[in-house]
């Protein structure tokens, strides 16, 4: 009896549990989880909130933006203008982040972070401008819906000449699929970078009716006439830019509202002291500070610096070399030049001096020089310039449009790509052209003539590393 | 719009109350039944002494009620039901006694113990995640307990410092000197690549704000940590889950261990007072290199300032006898001064049968060694416990903290102190012909500017915090109850920061610019459980329990920034130019069922069985839930007949638990979203898109699944206990942030499941009563443990493995086959071929490819803390605390000789390696900065006098009066060569760690007088 007793206890606990389980589970089971774990996320756009036409200004904005914050904006601390210009002979190191110094000492390494964001912001550029392209594509119906549709497309092509001049023969284009599947690039070598860039500026100039304004034909030209440049289609490339008047211009507007917007070159420059302008850098490079210092009187303005006004005249790292700093970009919201009809003109003297007509080239360099309304776009004062004399040796000759190149496109990325062109195109030894020698911050100057794709690509499966060689012009 | 916003926050609300409501209908099934009830009420004395002991437990064994005794070792329990009953009173230091009362209707029944010197805990009791109390001894795993001393409080100036060195197995890395700065605490190492490894943080019952890098307002390095804001004077106890083996019912969020605070609480009786003041030193020792330069002229007979010994040995300079100079401005010009710290705090508990309460209320103000680095606290607390009927009891807690910190720049921020001065000038620029330039003489430093200058920059962070809970317990049968805890931590922060206008003489700081950041912070916990216990037979006991838990955390912050200050004004108000705002949303929750099954056999043998169930908002949206199993068993068999009864192993238990836990991912970590960024177009600034996050809706939690087993061995008649443990995590599907290829123009990485990590070990703690005779006695705890850790894998993706991720100034990498976060660099190889002494850059040489070089997390640890007993009336206590098998990157060190200015880098005499490593900067490595950074500590010592009775009542009638003198940071033994081998700039940084121009940690001295009432 007391054995069935003791079960019928049990079997009523056991009930209770079962009970008690029920009255857990069961409501839970029950009950919408899903509106219990509903959250919000005010903060951010879906992509679906972006697929349709309404959505158009702000995939065009987005675009332009992430273009200008790439080029010449601060994000990475090395941006497309700084890239050039620190690998180059344009700017010393004036600050004290190993990421940046072996830049400038020409001895990158793939794993280097700050190039990595620097990569990663010309792709997001490139990504964006697609983005906007492929939105243009399917939700343009009329010409007012297509406006900035030729901009975007230049901006692209812009973004495969920055790859072609900037980086090693080896970077990888890939794509996101509208299906948001990813198709991996195979590396692309500059000439293949730069024939995607003019297929985006021949589309470009292709756009028919209001949208393809002036401006933009002539910011598609200059973009193609600059690609076929780098091709060493001298020829091709005059024609290209045929037509486009000297003093335009596209700009990118910097403005003070956020610090994504602000000039980056001024930022890094002025503001704190990262960078300073080189003179003849490691024995190659161009006297930039001494020409342009403005307690010269005879200061050539275009490549216009002065010595840092406070901490001593010292940059970020508070020594060894003094910091002068570039006034091309005075102000936070100083708008940098993307393109320039003056570019126009030089690839035009390019050609001539490839043609064998050295006197028409400096005939174009010249009148450059003493252009009035040119000039006085810039702010320079009227005879600011004496005229070029015409050099005795071919070599001369292209030395003069280099540095003429170099001066009217200082802080433009444009001079890392042309110090490769005249090791690519004009046969110079490395060693001769690019700042060599001992480094003045201790060991010696590398040998690498490109940036790297960093290490980040390898997640590419169709990406190798020994593709991208920094010492290939 | 407005309203269809307005609709969804009310849905929300909504469901945040039904999910509340339905964790607590689970918990609170069935109405009682009134029944006749009596009162259990007795002492707990020292056998030895016949002293009372104060705070011993008091349980009736299996029922889950139970209470603490007072100052005077009393103690009552009300409401108890007619029957047979095991009470049990246990104390820790104290071996426990059960004893056997019956308890007859409307008969009040007495019952005492004395109990005996021992230090085996395995009657300890423990809060389990549902919020029972359980014995040690009928858990499989293993759970650290700290019950904070009175001289252990006075010597740590925040409850991070009260961890440190005091559990086996929880390494706390001690934070710099900055006061209010976060520490990394790690439980059983790191096992996550990308996801938070701190704990979670429950206090009673709730979970609360553990954020370790709590600002938005950037001063270069160290940053407030949210563990810092508990209240070390109202813990009554620690418990340390460590692991899924033991914490597999906290389900979500509990993969890196669980620490559980138990707050203070009043006991039946009159009211006790408890008084304290403290007052204290802080200083910096911190010996500081000097900055050096040696003199030369060049090959053409120009003179030159820095002609170093690379300069030298490649002819580019010659050195001038008798040039070496050398300048200190953190010496000669030192910003250092003599910090405080002062404190006051008075408490009371007391109460009735029915309701007891605990009130407390302290004030604390810290004045760190740089004068910007204060921080000024005012907290309180007040529980109270109501036994609103029989069989059904409340508990309240509600605490408030308010909190004023304030930071000075440091670390990674050429306006820091400390960074400003070692990278400063090699000479003083107010000496004769060197004419300081505006706005001052910088006497060196870096900035451009005296430190004290720079203390116009005021970084500062007001905190109000409030923090809530309620405790309920039903019992509806007498095998039947349920308990269910609800709580808010909010968090109001406000992180702001003022320049004002001509002040700061650094880019556009001059300017003057305020940055202003409310913050608003709510973790909400409602956890609800039911247990069903009975003994079905008389050998086995057994209990079931279901229930389920909900969490939220919610983030409401807004970020404004205004420039160019209007001179007078000190907010946004006064900015004219360069405005910025922004606004941060972030919202997650979780929602799980869980039940267990425990099992009892003669209170010896033990076996637990239990699963949750979880489902939270961050998981993509392709994956569904998650369960967390889990397994113990516990074997007390030292209490079996066949196990001889010896003095020498008086008890024996054997362990082993099996658990697993997970951790979700980071809001947003699963969509795909765009950020928005402004573009001026024409003139005008338009709204643009930017890449935001790169999403994965198949993401689901990183699962950790851990073994431990054990042993808990009584020794030499319970006067040593030895507790040891064995345990083996592994991690898979973990959260990885892979890093995308970059031609995708996406985000720079997205979260995927990938790869194994695996973290292994062993921990020891020994407790011993070394002797304990009349007029003196030594207590010995020493802790130890090891911690193997290595990345298995990290899977592939696309076919290809993931290539190592690096980390940390990119000299850390997660790579496959070692350990997370360990550092790597190329390595250097140097030969002085032509023996002069001076190591050329050309017998140096670096290697390709970045090798191995140690890592990060010490490989094992141990602290000893002995306490020594004087008379009656001294206590002295000291913590060792010895770390082992890492390395620390010297940053610091590799700066100052990349500006040129270490002495190595002009002196000859310098050893051929560091020449050799000051030259591999240049060449692209920092190998010969990652040092060994093992080393031994004395963390503390404390004298603790305790006066005679009679001279406390001196003190207005005080019925005790201790006076404790507590140092900490006293000595440090290695051969680290940096500033200290703990130090981290980035502490909160899930695995960067490195040396690199913090503040190191102060030396403090404090006096603190208690008085009881």
């Amino acid at each position: 009896m007391a054995h069935t007793h003791l079960a019928r206890r049990h079997g009523s606990r056991v009930g209770y549990i079962i009970t008690l389980a029920a009255v857990t589970l069961l409501p839970l089971s029950a009950c919408d989880t899903k509106r219990i774990l509903a959250v919000t996320d005010p903060d951010v756009a879906r992509p679906s909130a972006l697929d349709n036409a309404s959505a158009l200004p702000a995939l065009y904005a987005g675009a332009v933006g992430s273009f200008g914050q790439a080029y010449n904006g601060q994000n990475s601390g090395l941006e497309q203008v700084q890239l050039a210009g620190l690998l180059s002979d344009e700017f010393i190191n004036t600050e004290t982040f190993p990421t940046r110094i072996e830049v400038d000492q020409r001895a990158q390494h793939t794993d280097n972070g700050t190039l990595a964001s620097t990569f990663l912001d010309i792709n997001q550029a490139r990504g964006l401008a697609q983005r906007a392209i492929a939105g243009f594509e399917k939700f343009a119906k009329n010409s007012a819906d297509s406006t900035g549709f030729p901009e975007v497309l230049s901006l692209a092509g812009l973004s495969y000449v920055m790859f072609a001049e900037n980086y090693c023969a080896a970077v990888p284009l890939s794509v996101v699929n509208s299906s948001g599947t990813f198709t991996f690039g195979a590396p692309l070598n500059t000439n293949q970078q730069l024939d995607s860039a003019i297929a985006k500026f021949n589309q470009a100039l292709a756009v028919t009716g209001a949208p393809l304004t002036p401006a933009l034909k002539y910011l598609a030209q200059l973009g193609k006439g600059r690609a076929l440049l780098d091709k060493g289609d001298y020829a091709g490339a005059a024609a290209a830019v045929a037509g486009v008047p000297t003093t335009y211009q596209y700009n990118y507007q910097h403005s003070e509202t956020s610090a994504g917007q602000n000039n980056g070159t001024w930022a890094l420059t002025a503001s704190v002291g990262r960078f300073g302008v080189a003179d003849i850098e490691g024995g190659n490079g161009l006297p930039f500070r001494s020409e342009g210092n403005v307690t010269n009187p005879a200061a050539d303005p275009r490549v216009a610096n002065k010595l840092r006004p406070n901490s001593g005249g010292h940059g970020f790292d508070g020594g060894p070399e003094l910091q002068y700093v570039q006034l091309k970009y005075p102000l936070r919201a100083s708008p940098v030049t993307v393109e320039d009809g003056v570019e126009a003109r030089l690839i035009e003297a390019e050609a001539a001096l490839q043609g064998g007509d050295a006197a028409g080239a400096l005939a174009i360099l010249n009148a450059l020089r003493s252009n009035g309304a040119l000039l006085g776009l810039r702010g320079y004062a009227a005879g600011s310039f004496a005229p070029l004399t015409l050099q005795a040796t071919p070599g001369s000759q292209v030395d003069q449009l280099f540095k003429e190149r170099a001066y009217w496109l200082y802080l433009t990325s444009h001079r890392l790509g042309d110090l490769r062109r005249l090791i690519r195109q004009y046969g110079r030894p490395a060693e001769s052209v690019f700042p060599t020698g001992p480094y003045f911050k201790g060991g010696t100057y590398g040998t690498d003539v490109n940036s790297p794709v960093p290490q980040g690509e390898q997640n590419n499966p169709n990406y190798t590393a020994a593709s991208c060689v920094q010492s290939q012009p | 719009m407005e309203l269809l916003r307005t609709w969804t926050d009310v849905g929300h609300l909504r469901s945040t109350l039904a999910a509340i409501a339905l964790v607590a209908a689970a918990a609170l099934p069935g109405v009682a039944a009134a029944q006749q009830t009596d009162t259990i009420a007795g002492r707990v004395v020292d056998v030895m002494s016949s002293q009372p002991i104060a705070h011993a437990q008091v349980q009736i064994v299996g029922s889950g009620r139970g209470t603490a005794t007072a100052d005077d070792g009393r103690f009552r329990i009300v409401g108890v039901t007619p029957g047979t009953y095991q009470v049990r009173a246990l104390r820790i230091g104290y071996q426990p006694v059960t004893r056997t009362v019956v308890v007859a209707a409307n008969r009040s029944i007495t019952v005492d113990f004395a109990l005996a010197v021992g230090v085996v805990t395995l009657d300890q009791v423990v809060t389990t995640a549902t919020g029972e109390t359980i014995r040690k001894r009928e858990q499989g795993n293993v759970v650290g307990t700290l019950q904070p001393a009175a001289a252990e409080i006075a010597s740590s100036g925040n409850v991070t410092q009260l961890l440190t060195g005091r559990i086996a197995g929880v390494d706390v890395a001690t934070p710099g000197g900055t006061i209010g700065s976060s520490a990394r605490i790690r439980i059983r190492g790191a096992s996550s690549v990308s996801l938070s490894n701190d704990p979670l943080i429950i206090i009673d019952g709730i979970q609360v704000d553990n954020n370790s890098t709590s600002s938005t307002i950037g001063v270069g390095g160290q940053t407030p940590s949210r563990f810092n804001d508990i209240n070390q004077e109202d813990i009554e106890k620690i418990d340390v889950l460590k692991g899924p083996a033991a914490a597999a019912l906290y389900g979500t969020a509990a993969a890196s261990g669980v620490i559980q605070i138990t707050t203070k609480r009043g006991r039946p009786g009159r009211t006790h007072y408890r008084f304290f003041t403290e007052g204290g030193t802080i200083r910096d020792v911190t010996n500081y290199p000097s900055n050096y330069a040696q003199k030369g002229t060049t090959p053409a007979g120009t003179p030159v300032g820095s002609c170093s010994l690379s300069s030298q040995v490649r002819g580019l300079c010659t050195p001038v006898a008798g040039g070496l100079v050398s300048f200190n401005p953190l010496k000669q010009y030192s910003p250092f001064i003599r910090g405080n710290r002062t404190a006051y705090g008075l408490s009371a508990s007391g109460g009735t049968d029915r309701v007891t309460y605990y009130v407390g209320g302290n004030f604390d103000r810290q004045q760190g060694v740089l004068a910007p680095s204060k921080d000024q606290r005012a907290q309180g607390r007040l529980n109270v416990t109501m036994q609103l009927r029989d069989n059904w009891n409340l508990q309240l807690g509600t605490s408030y903290l308010a909190d004023h910190l304030t930071f000075p720049q440091n670390d990674n921020d050429i306006l820091g102190v400390v960074s400003s001065g070692i990278l400063g000038r090699t000479q003083d620029d107010s000496i004769p012909g060197h004419a300081c330039a505006p706005p001052g003489c910088a006497h060196g430093y870096l900035s451009g500017q005296t430190p004290q200058a720079l203390y116009a920059i005021d970084s500062r962070q007001d905190v109000q915090r409030f923090q809530n809970s309620v405790t309920t317990n039903y019992q509806p049968l007498t095998w039947l109850k349920a308990t269910a805890t609800t709580g808010l931590d909010y968090d109001n922060r406000y992180d702001n920061e003022l320049i004002p206008p001509n002040s700061v003489f650094f880019g556009s700081l001059p300017d003057g610019q305020r940055t202003s950041n409310p913050y608003s912070i709510y973790k909400y916990s409602a956890i609800g459980s039911a247990t069903a216990s009975w003994t079905p037979y008389s050998d086995v006991s057994t209990s079931t329990t279901v229930g389920s838990a909900f969490n939220k955390d919610l983030v409401r912050g807004t970020r404004a920034f205004g420039a160019k200050l209007l001179g007078g004004t000190s907010s946004l108000a006064g900015a004219t130019a360069r405005f910025a705002v922004n606004e941060v949303n972030t919202d997650n929750k979780t929602f799980g069922v869980f039940a267990s099954e425990d099992l009892g056999w003669r209170d010896r043998v033990f076996l637990n069985a239990s699963v949750r169930n979880d489902k939270n908002s961050a998981f993509g949206q392709n994956f569904g839930s998650i369960t967390y199993p889990s397994f113990g068993a516990s074997w007390v068999v030292s209490e079996e007949p066949f196990f001889p009864k010896i003095n020498a192993l008086s008890s024996l238990r054997l362990r082993a638990a099996n658990g697993r836990s997970g951790r979700q991912p980071n809001f947003r970590d699963a969509i795909t979203f765009f950020n928005a960024q402004t573009v001026t177009v024409a003139g005008s600034d338009v709204p643009g898109i930017a890449i935001g996050g790169t999403g994965n809706a198949a993401l689901r939690p990183e699962r950790s699944t851990e073994t431990e087993l054990g042993f808990d061995a009584g020794l030499f008649g319970q006067r040593v206990s030895v507790e040891y443990t064995h345990y083996s995590k592994k991690t898979d599907d973990l959260l990885v942030a892979v890093p995308l290829a970059p031609s995708l123009g996406l985000s720079q990485t997205q979260f995927q499941n990938l790869g194994t990590s695996q973290n292994k070990g062993n921990e020891l703690s020994v407790n011993a009563n070394v002797f304990d005779l009349h007029r003196a006695g030594l207590d010995l705890t020493v802790t130890g443990s090891t911690l193997d850790n290595k990345l298995l894998s990290l899977g592939s993706q696309n076919g290809k493995p993931v290539p190592a991720i690096i980390v940390g100034f990119g000299i850390q990498q997660h790579r496959a086959g070692y350990p997370l976060g360990g550092y790597w660099a190329r390595p250097i190889t140097y030969k002085d071929a032509n023996g002069d002494g001076i190591i050329a850059p050309s017998e140096v040489t670096v290697g390709d490819t970045a090798v191995y070089l140690g890592n990060t997390l010490p490989r094992y640890e141990f602290s000893v803390s002995p306490t020594l007993r004087l008379a009656s009336f001294l206590k002295v206590s000291a913590l060792f605390d010895h770390k082992g098998g890492f390395k620390l990157f010297n940053f610091t060190h590799r700066f100052h000789c990349a500006f040129g200015t270490c002495q190595e880098a002009f002196d000859p005499k310098a050893s051929l390696a560091d020449q050799a490593s000051n030259i591999a900067i240049a060449k692209g490595t920092n190998a010969g900065y990652i040092e060994n950074a093992d080393f031994t500590k004395l963390r503390s010592l404390s004298f603790t006098l305790t006066a005679p009775q009679r001279l406390a009542h001196l003190f207005g009638g005080a019925q005790g009066l201790d006076v404790t003198i507590a140092g900490a940071n006293l000595k440090t033994w290695t051969k680290y060569t940096g500033f200290d081998p703990e130090l981290n700039s980035q502490p909160y940084d899930n695995f960067s760690t490195s040396d690199f121009l913090t503040l190191p940690p102060s030396r403090t001295w404090t006096a603190r007088l208690n008085l009881t009432f």
